[in-house]
């Protein structure tokens, strides 16, 4: 029995809505304390800069440090970032899958 | 300059385009689930959490014990010892396909590890003499941690 594309487009958007709006607020909850984190470090390493705790090569170090684990924080975030849109392909084509297989009379999808 | 409507497809017919990203979505899959991003290791998993756990112990040891116990030239077999450790995780990351975030989160890792061991070592001609700065080991402990933390997060969000 084939089917229109209205009467698969809105049962895909609203499962891919839903499981981005999950997923994403997951993403968003991760990054939000990672980044005050990432913050409040910064503020400590500037506090020992400025107070001669540490030499300059010992600074440079730290800084880099920083930089790498900054950007490691937002590759986990670009992942999950990922993981959401592959859930969220994934909730439309299930919220189809039915109708498309039946269609066509054997699993596609 | 007008675009003629027939070119503009897109904008005039989103329910084709919605189609055709079920197309693609269906031909990328083949029948399965779609994969964006690795499956999930836990033998990856578990040697993160290892690595997390020994590089905090080393920094703690660091701040707790004096003298010559904490100095670069009694701990310097660590550096060699703990990237050969993170080069054997990130080779079994590469591995897998569609993982580079995880094999460049231990390339990052490396790049730490060389940087706390150019603020481990000593001058020149002393370098077995140097010490890390006590009030800055909190700091390169915290870093660390979060950048285990983070790698263990990515991994994990990975399970299905």
């Amino acid at each position: 029995m084939p089917f229109t594309v209205a009467e698969i487009v809105k049962p895909m958007m609203a499962a891919a809505q839903e499981s981005l709006a999950k997923d994403w607020g997951q993403a968003k909850d991760y990054a939000r304390p990672e980044l005050k984190r990432l913050a409040t470090s910064l503020a400590d390493i500037a506090k020992l800069i400025a107070a001669d705790k540490v030499n300059r090569r010992q600074a440079k170090a730290l800084l880099r440090i920083h930089r790498n684990t900054t950007l490691t924080v937002l590759l986990t975030v670009e992942g999950l970032g990922v993981v959401a849109v592959e859930d969220a392909i994934n909730a439309a084509l299930g919220a189809v899958r039915d109708v498309v297989n039946t269609a066509v009379g054997f699993r596609l999808v | 300059m007008t675009i003629p409507n027939r070119v503009r497809p897109a904008r005039r017919h989103p329910q084709v385009m919605a189609l055709v990203f079920v197309a693609l979505a269906v031909m990328s899959a083949g029948g399965c689930a779609v994969r964006l991003i690795s499956d999930y290791d836990e033998q990856i998993d578990r040697s993160a959490s290892e690595l997390q756990k020994e590089m905090d112990g080393f920094l703690t040891q660091m701040e707790i014990e004096e003298g010559e116990a904490v100095t670069y030239g009694a701990n310097r077999g660590f550096y060699p010892y703990y990237a050969l450790e993170v080069r054997a995780v990130r080779v079994r990351a590469q591995a897998h396909p569609q993982n580079e975030r995880s094999v460049a989160q231990y390339g990052l890792m490396l790049d730490s590890l060389a940087e706390l061991e150019e603020a481990h070592r000593g001058d020149e001609g002393f370098e077995d003499e140097g010490t890390l700065p006590l009030e800055a080991i909190p700091v390169f402990r915290d870093l660390f941690n979060q950048a285990w933390a983070a790698i263990i997060h990515l991994e994990v969000a990975k399970k299905r």
